[in-house]
């Protein structure tokens, strides 16, 4: 258990120079973008006091270093100051839509998941056969297939025969039907990605000695399958848990966008509109530490699943 | 007599390529085939566009707006009555132009990046490891926004700068695929063979080690141009990517949306062009990929 905690804190450590370079990369391209931040945060109504005390506020008319150092003293600990246009903070903002979110991308991770796995074996199983090329058609044509152009499709079906509500986030049990279509469109990408690593995964497994072995003993190939190559197909799943993760957030944004969903999303799609630098540097650093987080979970879920790897 | 007969009709001993058998291989492909037909029939589209269109595809004629499908207009008319037929064939060469900018510098970049660190080792490796660790951590739709955003308007085309932030953000993969294989490369004979020549590392790189990974750098460009004609249509879909007035399948899809229900040719026509261009040059990938390494085929 110690060498799993030792490398965890290892790999945490491992991932504050990581989370350094994505802030720095954001507050490069934010500010070497031409024109005066506090100047496009008036919008119309200008007028140079206003302007001069609104950049004092946020303090954008410090030098540029010193507004990087004091940034990232403050971004060190997860504050990322108020928003230029809502003038909330920036965590409140999205703790407060990160439900709405979390409400899209569990269920259709955990759903995509099993579908995934489920659709993987059977076609592994059946290999070059019928069930399989039909597998193989659909996932290839899900991973193909822009995500907003399948989420519209789907919006535009359940418009014309109105049996599901097309847009927007009702809270609490009557809210459930609106989630039907931003999930099972989520559900879908995740779907056919793990659909496609099962299969592969496998397949590979399948060609191992102790399948024959297993197979030998005269045990039903289902039990083969899912009993013994089952495990060892999972451990590249397990290691791809931060891709799916990194993928669900890609599908997030256009999702929440054609669904008028308001979740971290729709948060980060109007910031970058707005130029909202304190709430795209916040979206930003959440989407990443996600990421780190994922990655981490998933690396030591399969040195668990895989005694062969020693955590180092 | 009959001797020399026979040594004339008998088979002479066939020399053939490695890119005759990888051609051999993927004509035997039916869908790939299909794809690299349609992949040929969009650049002949692209290349001729001024000459199929039948219509500008930017100036409008509000009289026509919103017309069906008829004869005129094979694809019906858009919200400024400007044909959408002309604004598709015209957007071809907008999609052909993001695919081919943002996929040669993903691979450029790729390629340079990662065969220098596969090949030194060490602190560059390192080096190169931390900035594509930054660039996978990123929120990869938010890194291309955020770059689109920050990126000065260059050169023509006007919306270079989004070819360019699509292209910055997709180098990783194939930077990660380079390095490994450089790693095993670098101690193989024909490395040690030109290292005892005399040749330097740039020309041992370039001259002996890329072309080792030819197969897998034709493969990233098909899958390349698709992913950079989806991610071109989903940025101008989210309204960050090309100017309305360019015929762009992405813009005609987000312009179209609002009138789904009434005037469902506005936006089908485009989104079947964007799906189709995709698929074509994904199963495209596909097929080489199985041309290219056999013992990959049906896994």
């Amino acid at each position: 258990m110690s060498s799993y905690l030792n490398y965890t804190i290892r790999r945490l450590l491992f991932a504050i120079p990581i989370l350094w370079g994505v802030f720095t990369v954001t507050f490069i391209l934010f500010f070497i973008v031409p024109g005066d931040p506090a100047r496009l945060l008036m919008g119309q109504h200008r007028d140079a006091a206003m302007e001069a005390a609104m950049a004092k506020q946020w303090g954008l008319d410090q030098p540029m270093h010193v507004q990087y150092w004091n940034f990232l003293k403050r971004v060190a600990v997860l504050d990322f100051g108020q928003s230029f246009t809502t003038k909330r903070e920036v965590t409140d903002s999205i703790l407060q839509r990160l439900p709405a979110t979390a409400a899209l991308g569990i269920p259709s991770l955990t759903l995509g998941m099993f579908l995934g796995i489920a659709a993987g074996l059977w076609a592994a199983m059946r290999a070059n056969k019928a069930a399989d090329n039909a597998i193989r058609f659909i996932t290839f044509c899900l991973v193909s297939v822009p995500f907003f152009l399948l989420a519209i499709a789907l919006q535009a079906l359940a418009q014309r025969w109105d049996f599901l509500p097309i847009a927007g986030y009702v809270n609490g049990p009557a809210g459930w039907l609106h989630l039907v279509l931003p999930v099972f469109v989520m559900t879908l990408g995740s779907f056919a990605g793990l659909t496609r690593l099962t299969r592969t995964a496998v397949l590979e497994v399948l060609t191992e000695d102790y399948i024959r072995t297993a197979k030998a003993k005269g045990l039903p190939e289902v039990v083969v399958v899912v009993r013994h190559a089952l495990k060892n197909a999972m451990i590249p799943l397990v290691t791809n848990l931060s891709v799916a993760v990194a993928g669900a957030l890609t599908g997030a944004f256009f999702v929440e966008t054609v669904f008028a969903w308001p979740g971290v999303g729709l948060l980060a799609v109007d910031a970058i509109n707005n130029r909202d630098f304190p709430t795209i540097m916040g979206t930003v650093m959440f989407g990443a530490i996600l990421f780190v987080l994922a990655d981490i979970v998933g690396d030591l879920l399969t040195a668990y699943m895989d005694p062969r790897i020693t955590l180092k | 007599m009959a001797a020399e007969g026979l040594a004339q009709s008998a088979p002479k001993p066939r020399h053939r390529s490695y890119w005759r058998d990888v051609w051999l291989r993927l004509r035997r492909n039916r869908l790939a085939m299909a794809s690299l037909a349609y992949v040929v029939a969009l650049v002949l589209v692209a290349l001729s566009a001024p000459y199929i269109q039948r219509y500008d595809p930017i100036v409008q004629d509000l009289d026509n707006a919103k017309k069906p499908p008829s004869m005129e207009h094979f694809f019906g008319t858009d919200l400024y009555g400007r044909d959408i037929y002309s604004r598709v064939v015209h957007g071809t060469r907008i999609a052909l132009i993001v695919g081919i900018i943002a996929t040669a510098v993903a691979i450029v970049l790729g390629v340079m990046l990662g065969g220098i660190s596969g090949y030194f080792g060490g602190f560059i490796d390192q080096l190169v490891i931390f900035v594509y660790s930054v660039v996978a951590t990123f929120p990869s739709l938010l890194f291309i926004l955020a770059l689109t955003n920050a990126l000065p308007p260059v050169g023509e085309p006007r919306l270079f700068k989004v070819y360019l932030a699509i292209g910055l953000s997709s180098w990783v993969g194939m930077c990660r695929l380079t390095r490994n294989l450089f790693r095993s490369f670098r101690e193989q004979e024909y490395v040690l063979a030109a290292r005892a020549l005399g040749a330097g590392p740039l020309r041992i790189i370039f001259m002996h080690m890329v072309p080792n990974m030819t197969g897998f750098i034709v493969v990233a460009i098909s899958g390349g141009i698709a992913g950079a004609i989806a991610a071109e249509a989903g940025i101008s879909f989210l309204g960050f990517g090309v100017a309305p007035p360019d015929p762009s399948w992405g813009v005609m899809v987000s312009e179209g949306r609002s009138y789904l229900q009434a005037n469902w040719w506005m936006i089908v026509c485009p989104a079947m062009a964007t799906l189709l261009a995709v698929f074509a040059f994904n199963l495209l990938a596909d097929g080489l990929r199985d041309a290219f390494d056999p013992r990959h085929e049906n896994v």
